[in-house]
């Protein structure tokens, strides 16, 4: 295939360089680094997570699956039937190691904000 | 309604995404789309919602995906068209009673359309819900000799044909019938099918719970089991997966529940029960005893030809042994076809109005919208004057024509689910298929999205279409210059007099369709049925098929003394059937003056079993001779009774009563013809009577009859005693469906009493419309011209000479309108040949009508506004610039 250096037009979940994750990738992460899972499992998950404010649809849902799967930051895993589950397994998602990796950087980053406006008294400490 | 999914509309959209993506996810967002389905709220408005959030959330994410900047241009584009959006606001604003008018109309348009296209769509073009449709069969035994196209079958031929076909790869039998099921002490009443074993596999379903009938099931001997639909589940059981396994007591006899139907299942009508038949059974059956339906699945490669003519040799072969099927044939028809034939020309004109009116809307808002940009000339010229580019006028022109036509439009589609209600509830639930003693329900009207996309993204495009007119005048080269001055305005009101013809002409073309159609049902409906539906209430009654003959009569001699004793009924009569609703029984008919024929040969004819009241009670007329009398019923019968029918066939110019005829079943050997009674239109009332011969039923009566009541008063209100004097003889025995025979008259019309109701509504819309249009025109030229009346006014006009005036001048145009209408209504109303009844296609009062009413009404509107010109100022108009 024809390799162009033009740069990719889409937004990307992680810009290189480690900038910070969007909400709703660092959200997919979090719960695939929980839990291996398939696409409806995971969308359950999402809206009882975020109590129905981040309510993702089919495209959406596999847009930032298709996205975060070309960034390398989650993996098709082997597939397992669930529990009770009749016909074929179904396709799961998990998290890669850059994907952890992703998530920590931004753990910290985000830890970092908590602390400073901790420290300007924003917040109360907990 | 209820549907199992999501429209598979939305599974197309996944053609916006990238292939590569497409292929990896395609499955897996499905699956998340199903989800989401299920979790939507119910309602017309939740599942709209959820259609649209998807279809939205594909699309954008598929644009989003392809990265090729349609999504950025999309988004500069809206920015653009919000600063337009914004003006566009506040001129409609200012102009309210423009503003209203439109989005009235459009919203009507866009909703009548959505719901008149939902209604023809899901009759003709749905495909049934079973795997390739077009492969499936119906196969009638035929009789084309004896007028019977489509008929039933017997047991046992059904089991030949099964036996030895090749061209069908399957074949099922099946036959409507009744359940009773005992609760609380008293007979409910099901509707159900018995079917051969592989009916779902015919058909290609499967039940969604439990399992379909087994080789156990095919020969008696087995347990009684049975399928239920998936609404009889949810209802009756609670969609509880237990029932699987379980027992129901039908007919009596303990009944397993073996699997439940999906839920889109429907072969005819909401049947709640489905029980096997026997191929054993069958094959014991009288080769004459017509009764089953048959379906079949094409072999690949063959046709519904390759089967008829392979059946009828099967069948021709089995005559030979048995020569009373003499005459008899086999018929395939493609199902899909078959199901619509009643009702598609019917279907095709609603829809054809439908789009007229939509023309006609587009035309009349072009007009409408012309005019109002004529008037916002100088308003335009200024903003040229101060350089606003002319795509700045053009866009905003568009953003007035689209946004007021999507505002029309999303009030449309709130508007749709009403309009299809009502198109709904004045729908026959079943029509008889033609030539054939089957009825089917085919109206299945579903509101899909597919549909209500359609019809607003027309709505959208016409947006665009009637902006069209006001973009040419508008960006003319010479607008900014002219605008204020008459002269144009002038000649603009002359184009916009040809566009108000246009509408004209069109709304003439309805018109006398709509005439046509309302003269041909108001024909029908003054019909002489051959009965007299008011104050008889009509119910089918008993089970006692199985008791010997002498009880069976006892028991239904008890009932007819049961309800006459009732107070307020004045007569009571049993029949076999109910007429008008699809029922023929046929027998053979002996005349001892004639040859005896050839075994099979002779002639066989329709024949009812029915109590002395019969023609009393229902209204049924004695042309000659007499009727029953109690004696007739005392012994062996002696009397028949027949219809003009049978005695123009049989005794064609002469005195049938004191004739003497044998009916080909014990009891009823060498029996007098004691009176005529006038023909019943039994197979509606645009078919001819068939000869019925009347006969007392106590020989040989059915085990389940129907009854008539003539009583004083609304007939209902007899209902609940009617059922306790049934039950009074025999509280086992079920009664169903009771309703007054007005009723069963006024359904057998049905199908022409909402074509005529339809486009009659659609012609004074569209009537409406036009003169909407023409007093917009007439209004818009008076004010263009108000400076020249002025002035006329001055030099010593009459304000009533000026009015002449102006109508004068719409006369030419509106008479050639008027004139091309009905040279085109000649050329169309041809198209409705088929579905009209008693009316020629260029009848003159039909014709004469419609013109009346549309030049009244075309006057009126020119007149109207024409009688402002009195309250030009001639003071003001006369005073400089």
């Amino acid at each position: 295939m024809h390799n162009s250096n033009k740069a990719p037009t889409r937004t990307r979940a992680s810009a290189p360089g480690n900038a910070p994750l969007k909400p709703v990738h660092q959200l997919i992460l979090l719960l695939l680094a929980e839990r291996a899972t398939y696409g409806v499992d995971l969308l359950a998950r999402i809206d009882e997570h975020s109590e129905g404010t981040v309510r993702l649809n089919a495209g959406s849902l596999y847009r930032l699956i298709g996205q975060m799967l070309e960034e390398g930051l989650v993996e098709a895993v082997e597939a397992e039937a669930a529990p009770g589950q009749q016909g074929a397994p179904r396709k799961c998602y998990g998290v890669t190691t850059t994907g952890r990796e992703a998530l920590a950087t931004e753990a910290r980053r985000q830890a970092r904000l908590v602390e400073m406006a901790r420290s300007l008294d924003l917040i109360e400490d907990g | 309604m209820p549907t199992s999914g999501p429209s598979p509309f939305l599974r197309r959209l996944f053609g916006f995404f990238p292939r590569n993506h497409r292929e990896a996810f395609g499955a897996e967002m499905w699956e998340v789309v199903r989800y989401r389905h299920g979790q939507r709220g119910r309602g017309v408005w939740a599942g709209w919602k959820f259609n649209a959030v998807t279809a939205m959330d594909i699309v954008w994410s598929a644009l989003q995906m392809r990265g090729t900047g349609m999504g950025r241009w999309m988004m500069s584009g809206w920015r653009g068209f919000g600063m337009d959006a914004r003006f566009t606001l506040r001129g409609l604003g200012r102009a309210p009673a423009f503003t209203l008018t439109a989005l009235v109309v459009i919203a009507v348009a866009v909703g009548v359309n959505t719901a008149v296209f939902a209604f023809v769509t899901g009759t003709l073009l749905e495909r049934p819900p079973y795997e390739s449709p077009d492969e499936l069969v119906m196969v009638w035994a035929s009789n084309p000799g004896n007028g019977q196209i489509r008929d039933v079958i017997s047991g046992s031929n059904f089991v030949d044909l099964l036996e030895h076909t090749t061209t069908l790869s399957s074949l099922a039998a099946l036959h409507g019938d009744e359940v009773v099921m005992m609760q609380d002490g008293r007979p409910v009443v099901l509707p159900a099918f018995e079917v051969t074993v592989d009916f779902l596999s015919v058909l290609g379903v499967e039940p969604a719970v439990g399992r379909d009938f087994q080789a156990e099931d095919r020969v008696s001997g087995g347990g009684a089991t049975a399928l239920i639909s998936y609404g009889f589940w949810q209802d009756g059981f609670g969609g509880d997966p237990g029932v699987i396994g379980s027992s129901l007591e039908l007919d009596g006899e303990p009944t397993t529940i073996i699997g439940v139907l999906p839920e889109d299942f429907r072969f005819a009508g909401a049947v709640p029960v489905y029980v096997p038949l026997h191929e054993d059974d069958l094959a014991a059956e009288s080769r004459t005893h017509h009764h089953y339906n048959m379906i079949g699945r094409l072999q690949p490669g063959t046709t519904p030809a390759d089967v008829t003519r392979e059946m009828s040799g099967i069948l021709a072969g089995i005559t030979s042994q048995y020569p009373q099927l003499t005459g008899w044939s086999v018929l395939a028809e493609p199902m899909t076809e078959v199901t619509v034939e009643a009702v598609r020309a019917t279907l095709w004109l609603i829809a054809a109005s439908a789009l007229l009116v939509f023309a006609v809307v587009i035309v009349n808002l072009g007009t409408l919208f012309r005019i109002r940009t004529l008037e916002r000339m100088g308003e335009i010229s200024i903003r040229t004057a101060l350089g606003a580019p002319r795509r700045r006028i053009a866009a905003i022109i568009l953003a007035e024509a689209i946004g007021l036509s999507a505002l029309g439009g999303a009030l449309g589609l709130f508007l749709a689910p009403a309009v299809l209600r009502l198109l709904s509830a004045i729908a026959p639930p079943v029509v008889l298929i033609p030539n054939s003693a089957a009825a089917i329900p085919v109206l299945r009207a579903t509101l899909e999205p597919t549909v209500q996309l359609l019809v607003f993204a027309g709505a959208l495009a016409a947006g665009a279409l009637l902006a069209a007119p006001s973009l040419i005048t508008a960006l003319a080269p010479t607008s900014g210059i002219s605008a204020s001055r008459g002269s144009s305005r002038v000649t603009s009101g002359i184009r916009s007099k040809w566009l108000v013809g246009v509408e004209v002409a069109l709304a003439m073309v309805l018109s006398v369709g709509a005439a046509l159609t309302v003269r041909s049902a108001n024909h029908l409906a003054s019909q002489d049925m051959g009965v007299v539906g008011e104050g008889v209430l009509t119910t089918y009654f008993g089970d006692v098929e199985d008791l010997p003959t002498a009880q069976r009569a006892e028991y239904f001699r008890q009932v007819i003394i049961a309800v006459e004793a009732l107070p307020g009924v004045e007569r009571v009569g049993t029949n076999d059937y109910r007429p008008f609703e699809g029922e023929d029984d046929f027998q053979g008919v002996r005349f001892p003056e004639r040859p005896t024929p050839e075994p099979g040969r002779g002639p066989r004819e329709e024949w009812r079993r029915v109590s002395e009241g019969l023609f009393d009670a229902a209204g049924m007329r004695i042309t000659r001779g007499r009727g029953f009398r109690p004696v007739d019923f005392e012994a062996t019968p002696n009397a028949v009774v027949v219809n003009e029918a049978f005695a123009a066939k049989h005794y064609p110019g002469q005195d049938p009563v004191g004739r003497r005829l044998t009916v080909t079943e014990d009891g009823y050997r060498d029996v007098e013809i004691v009176g005529v009674v006038a023909d019943v239109l039994s197979r509606g009332p645009a078919v001819a009577a068939p000869p019925v011969l009347y006969a007392p039923y106590q020989a040989a009566p059915r085990g389940h009859v129907s009854l008539f009541v003539k009583v004083s008063g609304d007939p209902m209100s007899y209902g609940p005693a009617v059922r306790e004097a049934i039950w009074s003889v025999d509280s086992r025995q079920p009664v169903l469906s009771m309703i007054p025979l007005e009723e069963v008259v006024r359904r057998s019309m049905a199908v022409q009493t909402m074509m005529s109701r339809v486009v009659g509504a659609m012609a004074s819309a569209t009537l409406i419309l036009a003169a909407l249009g023409v007093f917009g025109v007439v209004g818009f030229m008076v004010r263009s011209r108000t400076r020249e009346l002025g002035v006329r006014l001055v030099l010593g006009a009459t304000s009533g000479q000026l009015e002449r005036g102006v109508v004068a001048g719409m006369l030419p145009i509106l008479g050639v309108s008027v004139f091309v209408g009905l040279f085109l209504s000649v050329v169309t109303s041809r198209a409705l040949r088929s579905i009209l009844f008693g009316v020629s296609p260029v009848d003159p009062i039909a014709f004469g009508s419609a013109t009346l009413i549309v030049a009244v009404m075309v006057l009126l509107a020119t007149y109207l506004p024409a009688r402002s010109v009195s309250k030009v100022d001639p003071a003001r108009v006369i005073e400089p610039a």
